[in-house]
């Protein structure tokens, strides 16, 4: 699944980020493997993409939301609660 | 203990960290503001004092997520560290309460160059409420710096923990970071068997990965890399290598700082509020988002033009007072004149565009402090990029209603150079405030007050379109640069979105006191040096000027209603003027208005003060004298009225299109770095305006 797929506050975990040529500075702002990340909000026209990614708030283009990998968490939001 | 010490220290930090305030507490006003040689990005830096009488001067450099720059301001902070170094004896690193992790990065990459560091965890007053929790000595045992938690916001409300924001403290703390030897951990990476075994033996003497930086950024550094450093400059290159290598960098570091932070850091999840994911639910909603973003954009545009209007009426009068006062104590001679009609009018004509230019600033600063701009950039990303923009053109395009020049420089945050390029040359297309003066006039002139459909008023009307096709030329010059425009690099939108938060005070005044500067003294000193210039031609000129005083009824019979206008005529500006009538008649102007568009170069609104003493109407002041004056001029080409509806409309878009300020095309030199650009601008606006000019005259008259 990739990262463009999340639903709305659906959590998920990255992988595979290393592999890809990606920005460093996407991965200087926390964005690397094994990160949390929650789908916040998306803009009017659907992209940028607006997530929590670790302890950050980050806004992503499409050409970085198509490539990056993550596995959904399966329940992971209620077992915390 | 008795010598006194003197120390240099750099303050870096993430963006967002509230370290730009954190300068300001710590300098107060003492700081000074210069430029960084070949660009104009501002170079802050403030003193304090130690108890002890040590002299710390603090240099505040841009903010940055890491050591490899990915925008202009950003360069800013490795050329500073790398190239300029010899001057900084430390490095104070400001972090982010909230992400300490991303920001130890930037701790890390600073430690590995060798600098001594020192860090301060800002915005320690949301810890509690966040429920985070620091184990601040063991933190500083594990770095091997010295750690301090502190507030750049909190002075005195705050007091049950530590007075003022432990501000006093950490300025104490600052002489400990040369204590101890600093550390470097970058050698122990294992990053070996790579081009990084090469780059060692060729400077043995430098820290490693300074070298490794001055290699992996070297397409940074231009001729300076190959002069200081020409056997680095000289290796191969092999970048899809390289950029595995620095990826590999960041995983080593961010392994590192994991551990680190796994005993020191602790945070209860159930303590965060969301607050500012819940205000994003409705300022970034599909479609309330929009609407809310279009009504604070017309309040904002409502507050200045209703707003501005007061100061400047008051800069006009006491500017003409003053004026008219001189005239009279001072001995009526050349200097005299230069000083009133050169020198002190130019003068005025760059301070009446500071209160607009200054609540623009003032609303857009407030905006940013507060963490909305962000959220403008978000939603407006998508609608922007197929121009070729990103959604932090709308920060320059915005400023260029005010002025061009301030808003060419705030186009150094795009990432991106393509867009950010695109973004500088198509700004000047934004209607100035400049324009609005030579608007007003003609509008009034040529367009009847007359309501359309029984509420718009049609002179409105007008003007609401000439703003509108400002701003679609610019989006349509945007289109075709884009598909001219070859980028290197490929687009890519990582943008952070801060925390809402209450706008702090000082910041907002320091960055309008920023761009007001950057308006006055940068676009101010061309204006003034233009009206100086431009006043010497109005009044000097060959035979037939010098002679007017002794003639005094030539001048009637030719047609001037006073001398003033017969020696304007005959001014080398007057003949300037009639050098170009071939070239506008077509656009159905004589000589008279050639002369105000040559004056307009010093700045637009030249316009209407020239005509006035062309048209020999005495008050500038007026208006209504200078309207009925230009409604029953008559051009002497055609015998028929001058300003007719076709002459106005073919007025109106040479003024919406032509590049007629200098200081608009000195800026985008400086930020371009080469003529090439402004003189493409130059010829490309102006040629646009002949052609629509010419257009709508020969269709309308």
């Amino acid at each position: 699944m990739k990262l463009k797929d999340l639903k709305k506050h659906q959590k998920a975990v990255i992988v595979n980020c290393q592999e890809k040529q990606l920005p460093l500075k996407l991965m200087e702002m926390g964005c690397v493997d094994g990160v949390e990340v929650t789908l916040i909000n998306k803009a009017p026209l659907g992209t940028p993409l607006y997530f929590i990614i670790g302890d950050s708030r980050i806004a992503l283009g499409k050409e970085i939301v198509n490539e990056i990998d993550v596995e959904p968490v399966k329940n992971g939001a209620e077992k915390k609660v | 203990m008795a010598q006194k010490k003197k120390y240099k220290i750099a303050l870096i930090g993430n963006p967002n960290t509230g370290k730009t305030s954190l300068f300001n507490k710590l300098t107060g006003l003492h700081k000074k503001i210069g430029n960084y040689p070949g660009i104009t990005v501002n170079r802050v830096t403030g003193h304090f004092t130690l108890d002890d009488g040590t002299a710390i001067e603090l240099i505040d450099l841009p903010g940055t997520y890491s050591l490899h720059p990915t925008s202009k301001d950003e360069e800013v902070v490795l050329k500073e560290l790398l190239i300029n170094r010899e001057g900084i004896d430390g490095v104070l690193v400001v972090a982010d309460v909230n992400n300490l992790k991303r920001n130890l990065i930037l701790l890390k990459e600073i430690q590995d160059l060798g600098f001594p560091v020192m860090l301060a965890i800002n915005m320690c007053d949301e810890m509690q409420k966040k429920g985070i929790k620091i184990d601040v000595d063991k933190l500083s045992e594990l770095l091997q710096i010295p750690v301090i938690l502190v507030s750049a916001k909190k002075s005195k409300a705050n007091g049950q923990k530590s007075g003022k924001g432990r501000i006093h403290e950490m300025k104490e703390m600052i002489p400990q970071m040369f204590k101890k030897p600093s550390k470097r951990y970058f050698e122990n990476y294992g990053l070996t068997g790579t081009n990084i075994d090469f780059i060692k033996p060729l400077y043995p003497d430098e820290p490693l990965y300074k070298l490794w930086l001055l290699y992996t950024e070297q397409d940074k550094f231009g001729n300076e890399l190959q002069t200081k450093y020409p056997a680095i400059s000289d290796l191969p290159f092999d970048r899809n290598l390289i950029k595995r290598l620095l990826q590999k960098e960041v995983i080593k570091r961010y392994k590192d700082i994991n551990r680190i932070l796994k005993e020191t850091y602790h945070i209860d999840k159930s303590q965060a509020t969301g607050l500012t994911e819940r205000i994003d639910r409705v300022l970034l909603h599909k479609v309330w988002g929009i609407f809310i973003f279009i009504f604070i954009m017309f309040s904002v545009f409502q507050a200045i033009y209703s707003w501005a209007t007061i100061p400047m009426d008051w800069i006009d009068v006491s500017f003409s007072q003053l004026n008219a006062y001189l005239k009279t104590v001072l001995p009526d001679n050349q200097l005299t004149a230069l000083l009133t009609e050169g020198v002190i009018s130019g003068i005025a004509g760059v301070l009446i565009f500071v209160p607009q230019i200054t609540l623009l600033f003032l609303f857009i600063s407030l905006l940013e402090e507060m963490g909305y701009m962000s959220r403008v950039v978000f939603l407006m990303d998508r609608f922007m990029q197929p121009f070729g923009l990103s959604g932090k053109s709308v920060v320059p395009l915005l400023s260029g209603t005010a002025c061009a020049v301030p808003a060419i420089m705030s186009a150094r945050t795009i990432e991106n150079s393509k867009e950010r390029l695109i973004s500088m040359l198509v700004t000047p297309f934004m209607t100035c405030s400049a324009r609005l003066p030579v608007y007003t006039i003609i509008i009034a002139l040529v367009i009847p007050q007359k309501d359309m459909a029984g509420f718009i008023n049609l002179q409105g009307l007008v003007l609401f379109a000439l703003y509108f096709l400002g701003f679609s030329s610019a989006l349509l010059l945007a289109f075709g640069l884009n598909k001219i425009i070859k980028s290197k690099y490929k687009r890519y939108f990582i943008l952070e979105m801060p925390e809402y938060k209450p706008p702090i005070a000082k910041n907002v005044f320091i960055t309008v006191w920023d761009h007001v500067k950057a308006f006055v003294f940068g676009a101010g000193k061309i204006i003034v040096a233009f009206s100086i210039i431009l006043w010497f031609l109005a009044t000097h000129g060959g035979e037939k000027f010098q002679n007017a005083g002794n003639n005094f009824t030539q001048y009637q019979e030719s047609g001037h209603l006073n001398l003033e206008s017969y020696k304007l005529e005959h001014s080398y500006l007057g003949q300037m003027g009639k050098t170009i009538e071939p070239v506008i008649k077509p656009l159905g102007y004589d000589w008279k208005i050639g002369i105000a568009l040559l004056t307009s170069f010093a700045a637009r609104e030249v316009f209407v003060s020239t005509l006035s003493t062309i048209y020999s109407v005495g008050n500038t002041d007026d208006d209504q004298g200078l309207r009925d004056r230009m409604a029953n001029e008559k051009n002497h080409l055609t015998g028929k009225k001058t300003f007719t509806f076709a002459t106005g409309i073919s007025l109106l878009l040479f003024y919406a299109f032509a590049m007629q300020c200098f200081s608009t095309l000195a800026t985008l030199r400086n930020e371009t770095k080469t003529w090439k650009w402004p003189v493409i601008v130059f010829f490309y606006m102006t040629g646009l305006a002949y052609l629509s000019a010419v257009a709508a005259y020969q269709l309308l008259k």
